[in-house]
């Protein structure tokens, strides 16, 4: 006879996060199956390092687990869990007193740059922008999240959040003025 | 409300998918890491219940002194107003212990007023 765990994939993801909160450890790791991709993706996006990515969505599960009996609404698992990534990305900024440095753009030598794809290009390019910045536009432009709601979760005041984005995204055209021809001429094709 | 822009290239460009990372690994240390920090968190509590029964064990005497001494003075009066009806109404702001919560109150809603909500930085 089939275990009800093994079913746990084929539910929708409010029932799994309600069986988790009753403390139902494989339905945590059912949560953990589905959005470990996106939240690790999101991790490296935010700190260009794969590992150090993985540790902080590890720690974000983590405080996941020990906190997903406070969570009210098992729908709003996803906006939760999301908030916590940007706190514990917050956390590790602050600890490496990284938050102040926004006025600081890296150096970016397109010439000398290979890539295979261009979002590894994408991600080279985010790396030189302040950390601020980068959650900024990785939040409006990868979540598809509005300034008011980066301002929400991040605490950053809204016009902070626009003038991040602002000096953010017109850095990222810069530096990858060469691909937009690429994508434009794809766009075209397609 | 207008929409926030979005630069298209920049759109398509962030669109692209991303490398699917192996689950199974990340997913096992998780579980994993999980198991443990609840062993220390049921450990650091009974530790922490254990040392309480200890210190109420060791200094029983003293401890139920001082709390009577803490009882006898957060229901001291701050008024004289008898022992009629008035006493009774008065009685809930009419001690050391009503002052306090009172003077909390005003501070946590003057903190409030100058500072707002909590910012991050």
């Amino acid at each position: 006879m089939q275990q009800a765990h093994n079913y746990y994939a084929d539910c929708p993801e409010e029932l799994i996060v309600g069986l988790a909160r009753t403390g139902d450890r494989k339905a945590f790791e059912d949560l953990v199956r589905r959005r470990q991709a996106w939240l690790r993706n999101l991790m490296r996006r935010l700190c260009s390092d794969a590992t150090l990515a993985d540790d902080l969505a590890q720690q974000v599960f983590l405080k996941a687990w020990m906190k997903i009996r406070m969570l009210k609404q098992p729908k709003a698992f996803g906006a939760w869990l999301k908030r916590m990534a940007v706190n514990v990305w917050l956390h590790y900024l602050r600890k490496n007193d990284a938050l102040g440095k926004a006025d600081e753009l890296q150096a970016f030598d397109s010439v000398s740059h290979v890539s295979t794809s261009l979002g590894m290009d994408l991600d080279a390019a985010l790396v030189t922008l302040p950390p601020s910045v980068r959650l900024c536009v990785v939040l409006s432009y990868q979540e598809g999240m509005s300034h008011g709601e980066i301002a929400r979760i991040t605490g950053f005041p809204l016009g902070t959040i626009k003038s991040h984005i602002r000096r953010g995204s017109q850095r990222l055209q810069e530096l990858l003025s060469a691909y937009a021809d690429q994508v434009a001429r794809r766009n075209h094709d397609g | 409300m207008m929409a926030d822009y979005h630069d298209p290239i920049l759109k398509e460009l962030f669109a692209e998918p991303l490398m699917e990372p192996a689950d199974d690994t990340f997913v096992d240390e998780v579980m994993t890491q999980t198991r443990s920090r609840m062993f220390w968190l049921l450990a650091s509590l009974a530790t922490v219940a254990l040392l309480l029964v200890l210190t109420a064990w060791v200094f029983s005497g003293p401890v139920l002194q001082f709390t009577k001494l803490l009882t006898e003075a957060l229901t001291t009066s701050l008024f004289d107003v008898g022992d009629g009806w008035l006493a009774w109404i008065l009685l809930p702001v009419n001690s050391v212990a009503g002052l306090l919560v009172i003077s909390a109150k005003i501070a946590r809603m003057t903190w409030k007023r100058i500072f707002g909500f909590k910012t991050l930085f």
